[in-house]
Order: structure tokens, then C-alpha cells, then sequence
């Protein structure tokens, strides 16, 4: 009764030893990860999808004379077009597409009058249509409910800054 | 029985053993898991501290401590670090870097820091002051103008940078963490020139040169050089931006700050970015940019942040007819330009005042934190985290008697700046 006993005491102590180390061993792995927490990869950086209002993505401008619009939701028949920026306002129109009835559209083009150049600014606008299936005067920003209009502010291509002052 | 009692007494060693061994184990292990250990160096010693992962990064916490960490993957036990206590015997050996070198130097931190900037400190002086960016890389942050040459003797030797960075970043209530100088423009290959990282604070209470009370904190670092010529058709500026307001709202941005067209006080209507140009004569040195970073959902605006930043005493003026020339303010050229005859030949671009808001809330969601790209784009991946409180606020109240904007005058102007600061 004595020796399995002892024998009892000795596996319990060997466990108890075992748990310690391994215990050790996740608390450094744990540790080690969350030293590294706040480097987010961009598998973790997702944003919340935005549905059922007018929108407008575009990702790079290349140079050349045409906006490439990644994806574009109207609510009603309306545009996309492309401003000139002046001063971070809405400049000339270089660009209009054609009509577009409401829906979601990807990967459309539109073309510019003339050609844009590695740092310029421009605006691409949503529009409604005024009814008349032609963008002119009389058609209207799209705006959200703070009266903002839907619109992207882009910079065409990017010169790398060669390091002067 | 005696067979019993030598039994007894083994297990009871064993016990004991076992019991020692885990502990030490457990303690040994908590100390290199947590980074907790702290090693103090007496006046006139020295250290060296190796990393046996992938690199080392220091991190300034206050001017006696410093944060070194050890980074990489653990492969079996993470090493102690060796740490070597020496007397000091320390005359540190400039290392000069190239004005064209790339983005990363031979030190292996984002920005190149050439050898004007550093005044009559040793290159490696200057490569103490980093960070560890959000992509793990390091990048150069805040530090004073003035610094102890060896880290470790804090009451030793001094030098002092021909650059500065104004207002410490750690002063501000909203301080969470050191910035990453260069990160934001780095995400375009851009590698903005150092000296140019100006840093603000202002805290709610902070009483300004008009006796106006602020009732934001605010903290932002922008990058606003004006010694030489590229910001003339520089448009984007990069800029990190913290506000909280009296009521609750809070933002934590960052990004390529639009600061528009570039024109001088003559023009009308004036430019985002207004500068002493030749041919506009005046009768103050003033310059001063409007930078907006506007958080964009999918064509939607949710947040229009805006700050304002100025100077005094730029060091360079824009001839209106070649942007990239260099006309200095205190050349024959720019004397033209002035109502008044005093010395230009201290302008430093070290008298500086900035404007903290308005601020615009659109956000009507649910989420308060969005991933962008450099130009506040929100995008999947993006690289950018903003973090943004919800609702809608244009009402944006800065000052206790209700102005919109929070104007804050401060003077960086040590002794030994350069005309690149």
C-alpha cells in the first residue's frame, strides 16, 4: 500500500513538473505573439462593407487619357465624371461616361479630353441624370445625407520624391 | 524501515528539486517572455546588448530609459540578452551619410538623414531616435535638438542637430506611442526629407498668445519643410493627427495631407498653400499651408480633417516663374519682396504656429476604426489604420469662447539650426 503510494507521489510530482515547463513554454510562445500584436497583416485589415448607397472606388490612375473606375453604384440613371481639381475644388470636366441606369458597374472607363499627367489632381463625381440621358449643366452631383457629394480625389500616377528640400 | 526513511528522504529531495527546477524555469522564462528586466548603467559606464533574433529596436520611453526589445522568432528559448558593462571610453565616430542616398540608409532605417543635418552630432547619435513602424519596419522619430552623445550618461556630453522636430509628442494627452517619421509617404516610395517632421501639441487647458483656452487635446505631426524648393509642387505631405474634443468626439488619423495649389497673399483667391513669392511684395514673412486629410468611403466623406500650419520665418522664397529654383530669404532676389529691411539671415523656419481644426464627423456607421490607403481611401488591406468616433459632427468647438480652430504659437529656435530645418 506503501510503495504504490510512493510510487503515486513520485508520478504526481513528475507531472506536476512537466505541467511547470510546459506552462513556461505556452506562456513565452503567448508572449512572443503578443509582442508582435500590433503588426497588423492585411488579412486582419478589413473594413466594414458598404451596401444599398451610391459609391464610387477607384484604385490607381495611370498617366494616359482615360479614369479607370474599380466599381461604381448608382441608385438612378446618372454618370461618372471626371473633374479637374482647382485649388481642391471641382475644376473643368474632362470626362463623362455614358449614361448608366442604376446598379452596381465594374472595371468601367472613362475617357478624358486631355491626357492626364503623373501628379495631377482630379476629382471623379457621380451624377444623376437630369432625364435627358446626356451629362450637361443640368445634371447634379450625387450627394449623401450630409449633402456631400460622392466623390474621389485622386493624384495621377505618383513621381517618387527624389530627396530634395 | 531504514529502507522506508532513505525512500521517504529521496522523494522528499526529488520533490524539492522538481519544485526548484519548475520555478526557476517559470521565473526565467516570465522575465525573457515580458521584457521586463531592467538593467541600470551607472554614470560613466557603458553597454552593449546583443540580439540573438532578427534585430533590435530601441525605443527613447524618457530621458533615462530606453526600450530595447529583441524581435524575431523564438526557436527553442529566447537567449539573455548579453549585456556588457563597460567604462566609458567614448568618442563616437561620425558615420556620413549622402544627401542622395536611398529611402533606406546602411542603417537600416526608413529615411535618409544627410550629413547637414546632424550639426555637430555623430550620425549614430541620430540613428538613436526611431520607432518601429506598423510594418515592423524602423523608422526615425521625435527627439530633441539638443542630446547626450552617449545615451547611457545622460549629464555627460551634449551635441546638437541643425534640425529640430518642435513640440515632444510624449507632452500630449493623447499620446499613445512614438511616430513613425517617413511611414506614411514611404507606403508612395516617397521618402519626405527629415527635417521637415514638425510635431504640435496642444492640450485641453493650453492657454495660446491671444488668451484664447483650448478645449481639444490635440497632437499632430506634419511634415512641413521650408528650406528648399520641392514644396512648391509637393502636394501631399503626409500628417498624423489626433484630436479629442470636450464632448467625446475622437479621431486618430493619418495620411497624405492635401495642402492644394501653391500661391502667394497677392493671389486671389488664395492658394491652400500660401508662400512669400517674388513679386508679391509684403510686409510680414509669414507662410502658411491648410492641410486636409479627408477619410473617404467609397466616394463617401466621413471624416474632413483639417489643420493649419505656418511659419514665421521660412527659410526660402518661391520665384513664381521656376518652381525648382532655391531663392534663400535672405538673398539679394527675395530683399526685393519686402516692405521692410530688417536681417533675414536667422530665419530658420523654427517660429511656427498651427491651427488645430475644424474637425468634420460624417461617420453614420457602426465602425469607428477604417483601413486606408496613403490618401485616406478606405480600401480592403489598406495599409492604414484610422480610427474615427461615430456620428455626425460639423460643429466642431476648439476654444472655449467657440472658434472653430485652436491657433497655437511655438518657438523651436535653438542654437545651430541650418537652412534646411
Amino acid at each position: 500500500m506503501n510503495k504504490i503510494s510512493n510510487q503515486s507521489f513520485v508520478i504526481s510530482l513528475l507531472g506536476l513538473g512537466l505541467v511547470v515547463v510546459l506552462g513556461s513554454g505556452a506562456l513565452l510562445v503567448t508572449s512572443n505573439s503578443q509582442s508582435q500584436a500590433n503588426i497588423s497583416s492585411p488579412a486582419d485589415q478589413t473594413n466594414e462593407e458598404v451596401t444599398g448607397r451610391a459609391a464610387l472606388t477607384i484604385d490607381e490612375i495611370d498617366p494616359g487619357d482615360k479614369v479607370q473606375v474599380s466599381v461604381a453604384e448608382l441608385l438612378q440613371p446618372g454618370f461618372i465624371v471626371v473633374h479637374q481639381d482647382q485649388n481642391r475644388e471641382l475644376g473643368e470636366v474632362l470626362g463623362a461616361s455614358s449614361v448608366y441606369s442604376a446598379g452596381v458597374y465594374r472595371d468601367v472607363q472613362v475617357g478624358v479630353s486631355s491626357p492626364l499627367v503623373d501628379s495631377q489632381v482630379i476629382h471623379a463625381v457621380l451624377y444623376s441624370d437630369d432625364g435627358d440621358a446626356v451629362f450637361t449643366v443640368n445634371d447634379t452631383p450625387v450627394t449623401d445625407e450630409n449633402g456631400l457629394s460622392i466623390e474621389v480625389l485622386k493624384n495621377v500616377g505618383m513621381l517618387p520624391m527624389d530627396h530634395a528640400y | 524501515m531504514k529502507v522506508d526513511i532513505r525512500h521517504k528522504i529521496k522523494l522528499k529531495s526529488l520533490f524539492v528539486l522538481s519544485l526548484l527546477l519548475g520555478t526557476f524555469l517559470f521565473s526565467a522564462t516570465l522575465i525573457s517572455a515580458h521584457f521586463v528586466d531592467l538593467f541600470q548603467l551607472s554614470a560613466g559606464q557603458q553597454s552593449t546588448i546583443r540580439c540573438a533574433g532578427d534585430r533590435l529596436t530601441t525605443e527613447q520611453k524618457n530621458k533615462n530609459d530606453v526600450l530595447v526589445k529583441c524581435l524575431g522568432t523564438v526557436a527553442a528559448a529566447t537567449p539573455a540578452p548579453v549585456v556588457t558593462p563597460s567604462p566609458m571610453a567614448h568618442t563616437p565616430s561620425p558615420t556620413p551619410s549622402s544627401p542622395s542616398t536611398p529611402p533606406t540608409n546602411p542603417s537600416g532605417i526608413f529615411g535618409a538623414v544627410s550629413t547637414d543635418l546632424l550639426g555637430n552630432c555623430p550620425a549614430n547619435v541620430h540613428d538613436r531616435f526611431v520607432t518601429t513602424g506598423p510594418d515592423g519596419k524602423q523608422y526615425r522619430t521625435w527627439h530633441p535638438q539638443t542630446v547626450p552623445v552617449d545615451a547611457s550618461n545622460p549629464g555627460g556630453e551634449k551635441c546638437t542637430f541643425a534640425h529640430e522636430h518642435g513640440a515632444d509628442p510624449s507632452t500630449s494627452s493623447l499620446y499613445a506611442e512614438a511616430v513613425p517619421f517617413g511611414y506614411v509617404a514611404g507606403l508612395l516610395n516617397m521618402d519626405e526629407p527629415h527635417a521637415g517632421f514638425k510635431c504640435f501639441v496642444a492640450n485641453q487647458g493650453t492657454k495660446n498668445d491671444e488668451g484664447r483656452t483650448s478645449t481639444i487635446d490635440g497632437l499632430l505631426c506634419f511634415h512641413m519643410g521650408t528650406g528648399g524648393p520641392s514644396r512648391f509642387t509637393q502636394r501631399f505631405h503626409s500628417m498624423v493627427y489626433k484630436i479629442a474634443t470636450a464632448d467625446g468626439k475622437r479621431m486618430s488619423v493619418q495620411g497624405m495631407a492635401d495642402t492644394g495649389s501653391v500661391g502667394s497673399i497677392c493671389d486671389s483667391p488664395r492658394a491652400g498653400k500660401t508662400v512669400l513669392s517674388l513679386g508679391c511684395k509684403v510686409d510680414s514673412s509669414y507662410e502658411i499651408w491648410e492641410n486636409v486629410l479627408k477619410i473617404n468611403n467609397k466616394g463617401k466623406t466621413i471624416l474632413n480633417a483639417v489643420s493649419s500650419t505656418a511659419a514665421f520665418d521660412p527659410i526660402s522664397v518661391r520665384d513664381p516663374s521656376d518652381h525648382a529654383k532655391l531663392v534663400p530669404i535672405s538673398s539679394a532676389d527675395a530683399a526685393s519682396i519686402f516692405k521692410f529691411n530688417d536681417s533675414r539671415d536667422g530665419y530658420r523656419g523654427c517660429r511656427r504656429e498651427s491651427y488645430f481644426g475644424p474637425v468634420h464627423w460624417y461617420n453614420s456607421g457602426s465602425t469607428t476604426t477604417y483601413f486606408t490607403d496613403a490618401y485616406g481611401n478606405v480600401t480592403a488591406g489598406g495599409p492604414l489604420k484610422q480610427e474615427i468616433s461615430q456620428g455626425n459632427t460639423t460643429n466642431f468647438i476648439a476654444t472655449s469662447d467657440g472658434m472653430a480652430q485652436f491657433k497655437y504659437r511655438e518657438e523651436h529656435c535653438g542654437a545651430g539650426l541650418g537652412l534646411k530645418n
